[in-house]
């Protein structure tokens, strides 16, 4: 296509003079008004906003340090096997005691609250706590839209997650781009930052021709989506169904895609 | 290039200077009169200021600003008021204001907003596809695709004569 006609076309479409400066002029107001709000915002408000946050943080990290509120879920269940070590110790214990008579009576009193509490031995082990199954996953967080991005056509997109074994779904209003919903896909099923979208691309077997003054490309109505991840994203298998969390990750892209891909390749780096 | 996201008036000014022709054109492809490409341009350098991004270079700046002018638009486009009014209401006054354009111009405007843009950043500005779809955040096949099409229409509607032999 000839360019120049392009550019000579465009190049009429101009502001007039007194509409530029009325543009200019009203943007150069705002930015007066905002950037005055602004030091007044930040003189006023940010002291005793920082002097509240620093209190509620302080506050809360004393009353999360007396009720263990930041201990992990791992951590708790090593807690608690820790409790599970010491039974066993108890019964060494009680053993012990058995042997020995001329033991003190304090140690006859402990071993008889312990036995009261474990009524026979075969149900010590409904008490215990089977680790493999337990999902250890860390909590996540939800997603954060830059400022940058804020920029970005925004629009409805259904994020599809694996919830107790079976497909679910969540509308939500993000920013149109795939790393936001991989984002989102992440948060819906529980998988942490670690794992990452490395690209993502629609092939639909077309191809670029080139000739003299002119560049194209001729398309087809066949569509193959790639998506890459990180390997670790494996490691995730433990806890959700591998088939339901591919699923959903392609049910995903493919209705986030306006491409409508017949194709779905999840490609693991 | 200054990296503090509170920008000065000067720096604002300058921005201004720099990319409101770019901002001017992306917004009339898709308002199609000044009044409210006016406005739209006003809109996207306000976001500028309120939003405070950080752009690490001037291309980085025009990309921003291209992006959210092209949203600030569709946006507005789809206001149910917009969607009710008759045309036909504001053609004189239309045509009082509308620039003089050629018909090449005007076979750009009749096309499908999402090729405007498209047409305008590719044959305009000089952007190859690839760039175009990091500016718009839009898979590169999407980009072709709509080149493709945008130039098939403007072929229908313009003749062979519009190629380059």
């Amino acid at each position: 296509m000839k360019n120049d006609k392009m550019i000579a076309s465009w190049d009429k479409i101009l502001p007039d003079e007194a509409a530029d400066e009325r543009m200019c002029s009203k943007i150069m107001d705002y930015q007066r008004s905002h950037s005055r709000k602004d030091r007044v915002i930040s003189m006023k408000i940010i002291t005793p906003i920082a002097a509240c946050f620093i209190l509620i943080v302080t506050v809360t990290a004393f009353m999360g340090i007396q009720n263990q509120w930041f201990s992990s879920k791992k951590d708790r269940i090593i807690m608690q096997e820790d409790i599970k070590v010491s039974e066993k110790t108890n019964t060494d214990l009680n053993s012990s005691a058995k042997d020995d008579s001329d033991d003190s009576k304090v140690i006859d009193e402990d071993v008889k609250a312990f036995n009261s509490e474990l009524d026979t031995p075969n149900d010590s082990k409904e008490h215990s706590i089977d680790t493999e199954n337990i999902d250890d996953r860390r909590e996540v967080t939800p997603p954060v839209i830059s400022d940058e991005d804020t920029a970005l056509e925004q629009d409805n997109v259904i994020i599809y997650y694996v919830d107790n074994g079976s497909i679910e779904y969540k509308i939500e209003f993000l920013p149109l781009s795939p790393k936001y919903v991989f984002a989102f896909w992440k948060y819906y099923n529980k998988i942490g930052e670690e794992v990452t979208l490395n690209d993502i691309q629609i092939e639909n077997g077309g191809s670029e021709y080139s000739e003299p003054g002119v560049a194209g490309y001729n398309g087809t109505d066949s569509y193959v989506m790639n998506v890459k991840v990180s390997s670790n994203l494996k490691e995730y298998y433990k806890y959700v169904s591998e088939d339901k969390l591919i699923e959903s990750l392609k049910q995903t892209f493919l209705g986030y895609s306006d491409d409508m891909p017949v194709e779905f390749n999840l490609i693991f780096e | 290039m200054p990296r503090s996201l509170l920008r000065t008036d000067k720096e604002i000014a300058e921005i201004y200077e720099r990319h409101s022709k770019t901002v001017y054109r992306v917004c009339f492809a898709y308002m199609k009169n000044p009044m409210d490409t006016e406005d739209a341009v006003q809109e996207t350098f306000i976001r500028l200021i309120t939003k405070k991004p950080r752009l690490e270079s001037e291309e980085h700046e025009k990309a921003w600003l291209i992006r959210t002018a092209a949203n600030i638009c569709k946006d507005e486009l789809k206001h149910w008021w917009r969607k009710h009014e008759n045309i036909d209401d504001h053609l004189d006054l239309q045509a009082e204001d509308m620039p003089q354009t050629d018909d090449v111009f005007q076979a750009v405007m009749q096309l499908p907003d999402k090729y405007k843009t498209v047409i305008y950043l590719y044959y305009y500005e000089g952007y190859d596809s690839v760039e175009i779809a990091k500016i718009l955040k839009k898979p590169k096949s999407t980009i072709r695709n709509h080149l493709h099409e945008a130039r098939n229409l403007l072929k229908e509607r313009l003749g062979e004569y519009i190629y380059e032999k």
